[in-house]
């Protein structure tokens, strides 16, 4: 299997991050090919969120390094990581609530991307590719949890990320929303955009990955096709069940 | 387009102040009300700034104001700095005081208002402690008599009030406003929005307590005479507040509603009958708090009509 032909866009290297005396991160370390979908699962409690979280800086890690794009990145903060070319989406969405749809992405457009211009032009790219055009004048907090969701990965959108780490986004979805945004997802992947997708649903990722990572007690436990994954027995063991 | 036409309405309305402030004198002979009036229109203005926003409610905001008059007062004192110097004076060095400051910002809430507070209480016990009595004449207050001219330092308030006026305009309807309103909304989306919310609310933080430094400045020159107790009275901290609230905050026009209804009132009863006044103040607050947090233009933006 040529996992590397494109190379790594992340890399992250036997990361680590404590609460307490609980290591939610327990020395993980995982590679992210370029232009690829790489689906994240695991039982609850791996360590899925905890990673997005230290790999866009809203964690600090207690040890181990994060490498994006051959530079390393670890522990810097958020906006600067966003500057670089990452952006994420929440499980919970957090949209600016008191803000319309289009002052959310706007505010992204302008602050988030490293090149200033074309602003108004990533505006409406983003507005359309989460469909909310209609919507742009609306206050974010009158929005359905849905399309919560749709503006906070527009808001990503909008600072022009060459990896986008989604979580869980297709918790409570109908199965015609599933497809829109996997739809959505894998025209982000035509357009050049890395994705990481931490997601349950493992028929969702089967829609949607190249490949998965399975997470347990903050730590790899597996990586490779969906297929494989099911075979496998410390995955059935520990998320699947068997 | 919506923010150019805003733009425009905030110019033309603070185009208004400043005419109605240059001919009031001439039909209402207590100046002495319109310049507290246009002082407290001022400090609501800037503390909108960093509370209306970015969500950051400084209730020791009046520390910035007390730094004014006191920086204003030494430089005349001891540099014999000209007034109007010494106007600006007072607007850096109550700048300087917010930058170091500025670690509060890392609190949030009630923690962050508390903190701020106990900050301002500091400065004031600096400022009036007896032994400082070389510099600062510790509680015995500062006199200024031989400087003493009502007539420009007037002008001087009503040009501060317009700057004050002129940079809340251009955050309301800025990118920059955009992102202060982001930070207020929550942190760490404004920092994944690529916004780098240290540096973003510091300035925003700078420019507040610049205004309310200039504000002491003028209100140092146009007394002459005061005291720590008057200008670090807390007192001023509260009624800004309550102003901002009552106007509606984020707002260019909010606070100067806020102060001209309730400082009218406050000079209506507030002085003659103080215990109804207190009464009745309570009361306002209590039902701004439940009924209309975001005060009187909140009414006016539920209706579709957009206020400045």
């Amino acid at each position: 299997m040529s996992r590397n032909e494109n190379g790594a866009i992340l890399k992250i290297e036997d990361l680590i991050k404590k609460f307490g005396n609980f290591r939610a991160l327990d020395g993980v370390s995982l590679e992210v090919d370029k232009g690829k979908i790489i689906g994240l699962a695991g039982p609850n409690g791996s360590g899925k969120t905890t990673l997005i979280n230290v790999v866009s800086g809203v964690y600090k890690s207690n040890d181990g390094r994060v490498i994006f794009n051959g530079e390393e990145i670890t522990n810097i903060d958020s906006h600067k990581i966003v500057h670089k070319g990452i952006n994420r989406t929440f499980q919970i969405p957090k949209p600016l609530l008191g803000l319309t749809v289009e002052e959310n992405i706007r505010v992204a457009a302008v602050y988030g991307a490293k090149d200033k211009g074309k602003i108004e032009e990533r505006i409406e790219y983003s507005l359309s590719t989460i469909g909310l055009v209609d919507l742009r004048f609306k206050k974010a907090e009158s929005l359905t949890s849905t399309q919560q969701k749709l503006l906070d990965l527009g808001r990503a959108l909008a600072t022009n990320p060459k990896l986008l780490l989604v979580d869980e986004i297709a918790a409570g979805l109908t199965q015609k929303e599933l497809k829109m945004i996997a739809d959505m997802l894998l025209g982000l992947k035509e357009k050049g955009v890395t994705l990481m997708v931490v997601e349950h649903l493992m028929g969702f990722l089967d829609m949607i990955t190249d490949e998965v990572v399975i997470m347990n007690a903050g730590k790899e436990i597996f990586r490779g096709s969906i297929r494989e994954a099911s075979n496998n027995e410390e995955v059935i063991r520990v998320f699947l069940g068997g | 387009m919506y923010r150019k036409k805003g733009i425009i309405y905030g110019l033309g309305i603070t185009l208004l102040v400043i005419v109605l402030f240059i001919f009031l004198p001439n039909i209402y002979n207590n100046t002495s009300f319109l310049f507290n009036l246009m002082l407290y229109m001022a400090l609501a203005e800037g503390l909108n700034i960093i509370y209306g926003f970015t969500g950051y409610l400084p209730f020791g905001y009046v520390g910035f104001f007390g730094a004014g008059a006191y920086s204003a007062a030494l430089a005349i004192l001891f540099l014999h700095f000209p007034p109007l110097i010494a106007v600006l004076v007072g607007g850096i060095g109550a700048f300087l005081i917010g930058i170091i400051f500025i670690p509060l910002l890392k609190l949030s809430g009630a923690y962050f208002a508390i903190a701020n507070l106990a900050a301002s209480q500091a400065l004031y016990y600096i400022v009036a402690n007896p032994n400082l009595e070389k510099i600062t004449q510790g509680p015995y207050g500062i006199s200024l008599a031989n400087i003493y001219n009502p007539q420009v330092s007037y002008y001087v308030m009503l040009s501060i009030l317009a700057f004050s006026m002129v940079t809340v305009i251009f955050i309301r309807f800025s990118d920059y406003g955009l992102a202060l309103l982001s930070i207020k909304e929550d942190r760490v989306s404004a920092s994944l929005a690529g916004i780098n919310v240290p540096r973003e609310r510091s300035i925003a933080w700078g420019l507040s307590s610049f205004i309310a430094g200039l504000s002491g400045g003028v209100y140092a020159w146009y007394v002459a005479v005061f005291y720590p107790t008057t200008v670090f009275s807390l007192e001023i901290s509260v009624f800004v507040i309550v102003f901002v609230l009552f106007g509606g905050i984020g707002t260019l026009v909010g606070p100067l509603i806020g102060s001209l209804v309730l400082y009218s009132f406050y000079n209506f009863i507030g002085i003659s009958t103080p215990q109804y006044f207190q009464l009745s103040y309570g009361l306002l607050i209590i039902i701004f708090a439940l009924f209309i947090p975001n005060g009187i233009l909140s009414i006016f933006e539920k209706r579709g009509i957009h206020v400045p």
